[in-house]
């Protein structure tokens, strides 16, 4: 019983029963959420802030993330890194490339919106969500790595909030 | 050999067609005609009392009224450095390529053909490939230029 | 004590009674033992991926999964949730049918290995008479899975791939088979309960590791080989550098490959347990409990050997297989020919 009163956000208690009941998607829903395998995608100094966090003091294990090379198995997009003209086709590609449901986290300031290129670039796109839908916007140049596990928890928090027909 | 030392040497070797620039580094400032930069690139590698074999850069500049390219050679047995310019008119730039002294000048070469848009005679391979696939705005780092994703900082005061 | 075997009889002596016949009590039996051990299978299989990940955390020095559970025991299940609801893609270019039945393949194979292990005193679901061989012949059956894999894909990074982890395969297959014929030359059986029964009493001193060290240390070297695990994962590591038969598997059929893995591990386990390590027999615990630990702290080597190596390159990989394993698989052969002859083992 006392497991039960500690699941408030997915279960509805029946009156005088230990029964639990919870909707199926909230559970998918949660599964995902708590097993997003990111894919490998740093082009610049946020991968090092990203390899920095996957690393052992602050660990993507610990919320179930893993990474997979293949865009097939992955489920998060972390795109770390600035985005070139000449990126720009390669990483529609690659998200083309992920299997649904799939979301996208934009990690530094280049991601977001070009970053320090913003002004004077010819070369550099300004913010990768004028080429792929981003679910989470991290700021910071490059994001600490407490603000990037932060931002993957807060993509967990909107995979929850989802409905099954909502996914894209 | 120190800075005094170079210049000597290099105003008596290449007589009358190198002229000096005064500047505050501790590499001395040469500047050459474009028809003999191979000759002085040779003379440079192959003078036993410079043998300049190592080209650290070589880099495109627009100055707003002609083309230069400046490069930048040292040498790791002597362990001196120098750097020497061309300078070319806007409208008709043309140089040739220092591959067969230096092989490492041909993707500067390269870069500096498809950034300003300066004809390199005789490179090999003279083909994009910093730009995106697709580009067809021009060269962007001649003065002046916009292009559809180029932003310019707002206030140059 | 607690030994599992009455149970089975007492169920199976309930179906006799009620009056169905041999064929069709039979019938059932077995498909209630097959549904059994795939559930306890696919159990042991989430509780593997869920150790692995904890004791590769813990090597390195953070903690693993924290937030599914305590200590993120159900991170498995979520895994597998989330997996079952992935799209499945396959490729424009692929050859569909190839592409869809080697995940089936290599899941098949893995499982079809359970037939002869004995988990315990009497807790054997076919004791066939050619154990040994029958094993060695499915984990076999894997290899096709993955060449099926890597050509199925139509893509270049898997067909080399497949084609790797086929030769390491291939090659460890050799030196495996000969260790483990060290074994039954002394047993004079291939009955997977014979060279149990062998391996029991004298307080543990009667197990094959004892008599065949190295037997047993090519045996782990070529199990590992054969359950593409590090040092000899060129196969599936690849995939960190983007290549590999998985690379165009998703959701589900990708699920299949990372849980065959696993089941394989065990399987290369539990071969090494009941052939080297004697296998159930132990004092004092119920047997299945003796080969359990056994079988897991065997697993517990495989994933320290994993996080503790670095990876062998394919031409290492494939000269140390015949040029270093091999020769001493025979000399391993030789040894026990010799003792047999002159201690009457």
């Amino acid at each position: 019983m006392g497991v039960i009163k500690k699941l408030p956000v997915y279960t509805e208690h029946i009156p005088g029963g230990a029964l639990v009941t919870t909707s199926v998607n909230s559970v998918l829903t949660l599964a995902q959420a708590k097993s997003l395998w990111y894919l490998l995608f740093g082009t610049a100094c946020c991968a090092i802030e990203l390899m920095a966090t996957g690393a052992s003091r602050y660990d993507f294990d610990r919320l179930g993330m893993i990474f997979r090379a293949s865009p097939r198995q992955a489920d998060i997009m972390l795109v770390a890194g600035t985005i070139t003209h000449k990126m720009a086709p390669r990483v529609k590609r690659i998200y083309d490339q992920m299997a649904q449901p799939r979301y996208v986290l934009a990690m530094g300031g280049c991601a977001i919106g070009g970053g320090p290129f913003y002004y004077d670039s010819y070369s550099v796109l300004k913010g990768v969500d004028k080429i792929i839908p981003v679910d989470v916007f991290v700021p910071g140049c490059p994001p600490r790595p407490e603000a990037l596990l932060q931002g993957c928890l807060e993509v967990g928090k909107k995979i929850r909030t989802l409905k099954i027909d909502e996914w894209s | 050999m120190t800075k005094a030392e170079l210049t000597a040497h290099i105003t008596a070797g290449f007589t009358g067609r190198v002229q000096v620039l005064e500047n505050n580094q501790p590499e001395p400032y040469f500047i050459v005609n474009p028809d003999d930069l191979v000759a002085f690139a040779r003379y440079l590698h192959d003078d036993p009392a410079l043998q300049m074999t190592f080209l650290m850069n070589l880099a495109g500049v627009d100055t707003g009224e002609r083309f230069e390219v400046v490069y930048s050679v040292c040498s790791y047995q002597l362990k001196h450095r120098l750097l020497f310019k061309i300078q070319m008119p806007r409208d008709n730039a043309e140089f040739d390529t220092v591959m067969q002294v230096w092989p490492a000048a041909n993707w500067y070469e390269r870069e500096v053909w498809e950034l300003f848009g300066m004809t390199v005679r005789n490179h090999p391979n003279l083909t994009r490939f910093l730009l995106a696939d697709d580009w067809n705005e021009g060269f962007p780092m001649r003065k002046g230029w916009t292009g559809t994703d180029f932003i310019p900082l707002p206030d140059r005061g | 004590m607690m030994e599992l075997a009455p149970i089975f009889t007492w169920i199976h002596d309930l179906l006799l009674s009620l009056g169905l016949g041999p064929t069709w009590t039979d019938l059932i039996s077995q498909i209630g033992l097959a549904v059994l051990v795939f559930s306890l299978l696919c159990i042991v299989a989430l509780f593997l991926v869920w150790w692995e990940r904890k004791i590769s955390a813990h090597i390195q020095q953070r903690y693993g999964p924290m937030m599914t559970g305590w200590h993120g025991v159900f991170q498995t299940i979520m895994d597998a949730l989330k997996l079952i609801q992935k799209e499945d893609i396959v490729p424009a270019v692929a050859d569909r049918q190839v592409f869809f039945w080697a995940p089936v393949i290599v899941f098949t194979c893995a499982f079809a290995a359970y037939i002869v292990i004995p988990f315990g005193k009497g807790l054997i679901v076919s004791d066939l008479n050619i154990g040994i061989l029958y094993i060695i012949a499915i984990t076999t059956f894997t290899i096709i899975g993955l060449l099926m894999a890597g050509w199925g894909s139509n893509n270049k990074y898997a067909l080399l791939g497949g084609m790797r982890s086929a030769a390491q395969a291939v090659s460890y297959e050799v030196p495996l088979v000969l260790s483990i014929m060290g074994v039954v030359m002394v047993t004079g059986s291939m009955s997977m309960n014979d060279i149990v029964a062998a391996q029991s009493g004298w307080a543990g001193f009667r197990w094959n590791v004892i008599f065949q060290p190295l037997g047993f240390v090519i045996y782990v070297i070529a199990a590992t080989a054969e359950a593409n695990r590090t040092p000899f994962d060129l196969p599936e590591a690849e995939q960190e550098l983007v290549a590999g038969f998985n690379i165009e598997y998703s959701g589900m059929k990708f699920a299949m490959f990372f849980l065959a893995e696993f089941v394989n591990m065990f399987t290369v386990s539990a071969i090494a347990t009941t052939v080297f390590l004697g296998g159930w027999n132990g004092p004092f615990l119920p047997s299945w409990i003796w080969f359990l630990g056994k079988t897991l702290a065997m697993v517990f080597l495989f994933m320290l050997f994993r996080w503790t190596f670095p990876r062998l390159r394919v031409d290492q990989l494939m000269e140390f297989a015949w040029k270093v394993l091999l020769p001493l698989a025979f000399v391993n052969i030789i040894y026990v020919g010799v003792m047999s002859l002159w201690l009457k083992w």
